[in-house]
């Protein structure tokens, strides 16, 4: 088991006993005896020194006793000055006086005769006020400490002054701020610092403080060692006089010069922008994340002839036509809660009355941070620019309808055109068949009635003349009967398109030496007779140019029908030609007539397409609506 | 004798064939139409060896009286007379059921050409296209 801690040493108080009174003394020794340690001496001179070599914890003294020191001026009593002292050094004095009456100051006293109890008591508990004070005291010297440091630590200029100007405290920022020192501040003049131009109003501020409201903020401008800095105070009333006005002040600045600078761009900004705005030949407007408008332009004003407050908030919506008034709020509503852009067409009243077409574009605001800060938008007057649309969108409609009309004319007259070329040819055809080729038939059978008569009686020379003269009758009738089909090829009246061209290719092979192969399924019959004259003599036209200009002995014609159009495609595998060069005025005088037939399916609402190239064969290929 | 009936609107071809048929013995010309209506009325009574039908009537063609006539009387031979030798015509005119194709102007083919076509064979004029 080990041995227990050692109690610690106590010393018991140490009493300083003034007096010259050796019963007194006893009295005390005896009443302390114990608990206390009691030095008596015999004055005050001897008290002090014996003080200072060692403080006591209190000092008791008798005021029966000799207390005035020789060389003390009478300006004080000997009580006053020793609680002075002891205020001063904080060892409680506790004066033994001899009746009732003797107490002055705030020293304690204790009335002889006095028991052991009382004196013991008024001891301790004075040594025990002592000890709180000094604890207070010590508290209140670290609680300033504390404070001091937080004063000093503070980047805020911390100041305390009179309302007359005289600085009581000052802290290392504010003394930093002057290029001084907080000691060589104190008792400067607090007004030499502020901008005379502010003295007044802010003379005004410290005036309004009270002590029912003893906290204001001012903004003025500090003189401080590197210039003139903006400084918003935070002043407190420390003290005030009978009438509540501030005698002492505390006050911490913070220096918002750069924040200032920042206002004062903004707002130089914003007086541009206004400026440029109240110019601009548009007419702007700002609203609010409230939807409603906060601002518009000098324009818009005087466009609509009314007062800024009459146009804020949706007041500008009152100047909007009536037939375009949903339209309008609807866009605008809905695209500001979905924070869109958003551009609208709508009638406003100007100041004269007269509802004129604005456009309206509306962008949303947004922070460097991206914080939706409501919309900006301009609006310009296209009133002339809407008539004059309408305008030209009706003279286009009538333009559009004319052309539309003329083109229904230009294709009767070409459907017409075709058919009276048709109907002409087959006149002249029917002409020929009905009667010229009749006759030149019956004049060959009569010419061979007459040669068998005279072979029968013999006559050789005229039967030579006759054999000649059938002869060119036979020539005359193979010329007049390819003239006949030539112009009106008879199965094109009665048969199908496919059966045409094949009784066309026949002819291009016995007149023409080209070979063409027709490739249909069927035979196409097509409803309209001018269609399918135009589709046949397209087919000829296109074989007559592979005949001439491709250089081969075979060509394909392929037939498709295709979603109520017929496709015909005539192709071949010879010279080719540079397409880009196919409707230039060279090629069409070159004879491929490409350019015309073009043109006629064109007006029928036809195509025609051509894909060729040097030695690489050509595919024409025509695609027309037809009725089957 | 070989009886032949001729359908042919010209004037001047049917008097020109009846002249040109007549002057052959073995040949008689038993009847003469314009058109096809009035042929299909007479040569049920003329009760012709064979009928000489020109490709292009009026009203009713050559090609739909050959259909006709040949569906009436499968024996009796049609001649097709034309102007045209077109192969396209030449093969409709024989699927319609005529046996033989002659072309105009080759009259002294002619009388030859009837009696191949009566003797039960078919007869084209040596112009015509080639057709397949």
């Amino acid at each position: 088991m080990s041995e227990p801690a050692p109690l610690p040493l106590l010393v018991p108080p140490h009493i300083l006993l003034v007096s010259g009174d050796d019963r007194l003394h006893d009295t005390v020794q005896e009443g302390l005896a114990g608990r206390f340690q009691v030095q008596r001496v015999g004055d005050l001179d001897e008290a002090r020194r014996a003080s200072d070599t060692a403080p006591p914890s209190v000092w008791l003294v008798d005021l029966d006793s000799q207390l005035q020191s020789a060389d003390e001026a009478q300006l004080e009593s000997p009580v006053e000055r020793l609680s002075r002292e002891s205020a001063y050094s904080g060892v409680p004095i506790i004066f033994l006086a001899g009746e009732a009456g003797d107490e002055e100051g705030d020293s304690p006293f204790l009335l002889k005769p006095f028991t052991s109890r009382e004196l013991r008591t008024c001891v301790s508990s004075q040594m025990r006020l002592s000890r709180v004070r000094q604890e207070m005291a010590q508290a209140l010297r670290q609680s300033e400490a504390r404070y001091r440091a937080i004063v000093e630590g503070q980047s805020e200029m911390v100041s305390r002054f009179r309302m007359d100007g005289a600085l009581l405290f000052v802290n290392g920022a504010y003394a930093r701020a002057r290029g001084s020192t907080p000691e060589a501040l104190i008792g400067a003049n607090f007004w030499d610092y502020i901008d005379e131009e502010d003295h007044p109003a802010v003379r005004a501020m410290l005036e309004r403080i009270t002590p029912e409201s003893p906290e204001i903020r001012i903004e003025n401008r500090f003189e401080t060692a590197d210039g003139v800095r903006w400084t918003l105070w935070a002043n407190r009333g420390l003290a005030f006089d009978e009438e509540g006005r501030p005698t002492e002040l505390q006050s911490a600045g913070i220096d918002i010069t750069d924040r200032k600078r920042a206002e004062e761009a903004l707002r130089q900004s914003e007086q541009r922008f206004r400026l440029m705005a109240d110019a601009a030949p548009v007419f702007i407007w700002i609203t609010g994340v409230d939807k409603e408008t906060t601002w518009l332009n000098e324009g818009w004003l005087q466009f609509t002839g009314r007062r800024m407050e009459q146009e804020l908030g949706f007041g500008w919506l009152e100047n909007v036509h009536p037939d375009d008034y949903e339209h309008c709020y609807t866009t605008y509503v809905q695209s500001f809660d979905s924070h869109r852009p958003f551009s609208m067409e709508y009638r406003l009243r100007r100041h004269d009355g007269q509802y004129r077409w604005v456009l309206d574009n509306g962008m949303p605001l947004y922070t460097g941070g991206g914080e939706f800060k409501g919309y900006i938008g301009s609006a310009i007057d296209i009133h002339d620019r809407k008539m004059a649309e309408q305008t030209l969108r009706r003279l286009n409609e009538t333009l559009e309808e004319r052309v539309e009309r003329r083109t229904r004319q230009v294709r009767q007259l070409l459907a017409r055109l075709t058919m009276a070329e048709q109907e002409e040819r087959r006149h002249v055809s029917q002409i020929l068949h009905d009667d010229l080729q009749q006759l030149l038939y019956g004049i060959e059978m009569k010419i061979a009635i007459i040669e068998g008569d005279l072979q029968e009686i013999g006559r050789p020379h005229h039967l030579n003349e006759l054999a000649e003269a059938r002869a060119w009758i036979g020539q005359a009738i193979r010329t007049t009967r390819q003239l006949t089909v030539d112009l009106s090829p008879p199965i094109l009246q009665n048969e199908g398109l496919a059966d045409a061209l094949l009784w066309l290719s026949s002819q291009m092979r016995e007149l023409h030496g080209l070979e063409v192969t027709i490739d249909a399924e069927h035979s196409f019959y097509l409803a309209d007779e001018d269609i399918r004259v135009l589709l046949f003599h397209v087919v000829r036209e296109l074989l007559f140019n592979v005949k001439k200009h491709a250089g081969v002995s075979r060509a394909t014609v392929r037939l498709q029908q295709e979603e109520g159009h017929m496709v015909i495609e005539v192709s071949d595998e010879g010279a080719g030609f540079e397409t880009d060069m196919l409707f230039t005025r060279s090629y069409q005088e070159r004879g491929f007539g490409l350019f015309s037939i073009r043109e006629r399916l064109k007006l029928l609402g036809g195509q025609l397409h051509i894909s060729s190239g040097r030695d690489s064969g050509t595919q024409v290929t025509a695609r027309l609506p037809v009725r089957f | 004798m070989i009886r032949v009936f001729i359908v042919e609107d010209h004037p001047i071809m049917r008097q020109s064939l009846r002249a040109l048929l007549t002057r052959e013995a073995d040949l008689h010309v038993c009847g003469e139409a314009q058109n096809a209506e009035e042929a299909m009325q007479q040569i049920e009574d003329e009760k012709p060896d064979l009928v000489l039908i020109d490709v292009s009537l009026p009203g009713m063609n050559g090609i739909q009286l050959v259909r006709t006539l040949h569906q009436q009387q499968p024996e009796l031979p049609l001649a097709m007379l034309s102007g045209h030798g077109g192969a396209a015509h030449v093969r409709k005119a024989l699927q319609a059921g005529a046996c033989g194709y002659i072309l105009k102007g080759r009259a002294t083919e002619l009388p030859a050409a009837i009696r191949v076509m009566v003797s039960g064979s078919i007869y084209l004029s040596s112009d015509l296209e080639p057709f397949n």
